[in-house]
């Protein structure tokens, strides 16, 4: 009789345990444990983790001036798309974001109706002029502005200047077809034009993205990504894939650059052997560069000759969600960051050479800093990569096809069927 | 007294199995379902989900060229891992048993890899594959097979074996701990006696050691080749799928359709598929192991 009582005792005690267990360790995720009348932003990582951050430093003067409380989370890129689905239609969504722009990475949650436009706020901020142009024009979706941007970058063709020396070119070429008589110069003096990393498929699509805009023109290679036009019908998609391999015929593009890694910097090896010349990159590569030692006075920029008169741009901006309880402190938050006097306090520490804010100083440490600089200001239109431009699908079907290309498993008329049919499938 | 059995014993038993079959129920039979149930609707993650039915199955088998290349990568990666891990583990746990100086070391020099992080484990290997500077072309120049130089993880015909290679050196050391524990507990008059009736160290393996290690290597293959079908780590860090799709196997794709495309029904659908594979592997595996064993 002890006996049954005492194992019916540990039988309750060990339920109960577990109902205890599964209850805290159940507690709902992302539930936001801040006070109710805290602002939540999250964002990226600003500066070096553990330590205070430039947007640390702006949340800080917003509670300072305003009273109002930040609830401040960072996420790495990938972690922000699944903490937002996971917080979508729920009270843990966040009352402010940063995401990358273009519909590869905010379409989904816009299609949810989950961005809180800001027009309104635009006009009774009085926003109108505010932010470069060109920077803003990539938060503008069906008429309406949905953010505001926060970071802002731009890619253009970065080159090695005793390279150039070497191979007797003189200056950067100005037009596409300047573009491909030094590259076939390099190539007689035994330099490989362009290197390139392709693993992750991301780097090559900055070359292949110049390219569609040069033998597209702005206005049909906008048509082709927003799927007004068909991929198979239109002979400049088909010339850009032809150009792509034909630039790996010549010898134009690295023997095994498929197996070099992009987030490493697999290919600026090559050009500091000075077996390379130029590369596509961004203007954070600056950073890069005088990690690995290297002079930065022998680099220099010039733009992907495309003949548009647009360049190669994406910007990380801020958004509201439409579900947010506080979305007039939100809107104080997104005024009060932009300002240009807030803003120019923690300019160098908000991770972005070139301001999104028009009255913002410029903030040049270097000569190449400088140039890019003076290059985006010379552009008021600019184009996302592919895979911020093109719905996620469409991008995975380019990016895979592109690559298929450079391994000879798809010739180019199967790249641009492979991106229409991705297209179709939608 | 005999030991109460049937329904009876199983209610009595029922309080003290409770725990267990809570976290059984809450973190595999709950989310399972769940992937089950997603795998038959259309999401993005955002919203609610819209239920499709079949729709997801058949575009996965009829339209969709890149998961059929990761099945067939999965069923690749699968048999190899039947079979490499091995016909590795097992000659290095015979030779590491034997009383070899320095075994010791060399035990835990085998064993070392795996215990490293995958991210370690990948780095290095990024850095052997890599053309340019790789460990391996440069050794392959100097032994004059200089023509045989590539870019491993960039060559469709490749990459997939490559990142195979990563996964057994990462791997071998486990399956030959398992092994040599086996061979140690062979019992020494078997071995002893063999060799008293005249046989050399090949009649001692054949016809003692490795009928006694036969439940062990069951064991290794049954974990290779659970580790084959949840392959994923590496294939992230090594080659992202690529190239050109070339290294896509089916948890990877399940994860990539779910997490960077926004298709969660249909990366849903993906692991389903793979849960069926997986079922249909190792059910008879097991089952068959167990006749083995009772026999």
């Amino acid at each position: 009789m002890r006996h049954t009582t005492a194992r019916n005792t540990l039988t309750v005690i060990a339920l109960a345990v577990t109902v205890l267990a599964f209850s805290v360790g159940c507690s709902r995720f992302g539930t936001n444990e801040a006070e109710s009348d805290s602002l939540v932003i999250w964002t990226p990582q600003y500066g070096e983790r553990g330590t205070e951050s430039g947007f640390d430093k702006v949340i800080a003067d917003f509670t300072e001036e305003t009273g109002i409380k930040v609830n401040y989370t960072t996420y790495g890129t990938d972690d922000m798309l699944a903490a937002l689905a996971n917080a979508t239609g729920t009270s843990a969504m966040p009352d402010i974001f940063q995401l990358w722009s273009g519909i590869g990475q905010i379409g989904n949650i816009y299609d949810a109706g989950a961005i809180e436009p800001l027009d309104e706020y635009a006009d009774e901020y009085g926003w109108e002029g505010r932010f470069n142009e060109a920077a803003l024009s990539l938060d503008i979706i069906d008429g309406k502005q949905i953010g505001i941007p926060m970071t802002v970058h731009a890619m253009a063709v970065v080159y090695s200047k005793p390279v150039f020396e070497r191979a007797g070119i003189t200056s950067p070429p100005q037009t596409f077809e300047e573009l491909l008589s030094v590259n076939q110069q390099l190539v007689d003096a035994g330099i490989t034009p362009f290197a390139f990393s392709g693993k992750q498929s991301w780097h090559l699509m900055r070359l292949s993205d110049s390219l569609l805009e040069a033998t597209c023109g702005a206005e049909k290679f906008d048509a082709l990504r927003n799927m007004e036009l068909n991929w198979n019908e239109e002979p400049c998609a088909l010339d850009a894939f032809t150009q792509l391999k034909q630039w790996q015929r010549n010898g134009w593009l690295p023997a095994d650059f498929m197996a070099l890694e992009p987030s490493s910097g697999d290919h600026y090896k090559a050009i500091y052997d000075g077996t390379a010349a130029m590369t596509i990159d961004g203007d954070w590569v600056r950073g890069g560069l005088e990690l690995d030692g290297q002079d930065i006075a022998d680099y220099g920029l010039f733009p992907f000759p495309t003949s548009t008169d647009r360049l190669s741009y994406f910007t990380e901006s801020l958004y509201m969600s439409s579900e947010s309880t506080k979305k007039d402190s939100a809107a104080k938050f997104l005024d009060f960051i932009s300002d240009s006097e807030e803003y120019a306090k923690h300019q160098s520490e908000l991770n972005s050479l070139i301001p999104p804010i028009n009255e913002a100083s410029i903030l040049s440490e270097t000569p190449l800093d400088q140039e890019w600089l003076d290059i985006t200001r010379a552009y008021t239109d600019v184009y996302l990569p592919a895979d911020q431009a093109l719905v996620p699908d469409v991008a995975a079907a380019f990016l895979r096809a592109q690559d298929q290309l450079m391994i000879d498993e798809l010739d180019p008329a199967g790249v641009v069927a492979a991106i229409q049919n991705a297209i179709d499938q939608l | 007294m005999a030991r109460s059995r049937g329904w009876g014993g199983f209610v009595r038993a029922l309080p003290f199995l409770a725990p267990a079959l809570a976290l059984y129920a809450v973190f595999l039979v709950v989310p399972l379902s769940r992937a089950i149930q997603l795998s038959f609707t259309e999401w993005t993650g955002y919203g609610e989900p819209m239920w499709v039915g079949f729709e997801n199955y058949v575009r996965l088998f009829t339209s969709d060229p890149v998961f059929i290349v990761a099945i067939r990568n999965t069923v690749t990666w699968t048999v190899l891992s039947i079979v490499v891990p091995v016909l590795v583990a097992l000659p290095l746990a015979l030779m590491l048993n034997a009383r070899l100086p320095g075994r010791v070391f060399f035990r835990s020099a085998f064993y070392l890899p795996s215990v490293l992080a995958t991210i370690v484990v990948s780095m290095t290997w990024n850095l052997i594959y890599r053309p340019d500077v790789g460990f391996l072309n440069q050794v392959l120049e100097r032994v004059g097979l200089g023509h045989l130089a590539r870019g491993w993880l960039g060559d469709p015909q490749f990459a997939l074996y490559a990142v195979f290679v990563a996964s057994v050196w990462a791997g071998v050391g486990g399956a030959m701990i398992l092994f040599l524990a086996a061979l140690q507990s062979v019992p020494q008059e078997l071995t002893e006696a063999c060799r008293v009736d005249g046989g050399n160290r090949w009649h001692v393996f054949w016809s003692v050691e490795l009928p006694a290690i036969r439940p062990m290597i069951g064991i290794v293959v049954l974990l290779s080749i659970i580790g084959a079908l949840k392959a994923f780590d590496l294939i992230v860090a090594m080659t992202g799928g690529g190239p050109g799709g070339a290294t896509e196997i089916l948890a990877f794709y399940s994860w990539k359709l779910a997490l960077t495309q926004h298709h969660y029904g249909l990366g849903a659908a993906v692991a389903v598929v793979l849960l069926v594979i997986s079922m249909i592997v190792i059910v008879p595996y097991v089952r068959w192991q167990q006749r083995e064993a009772e026999e």
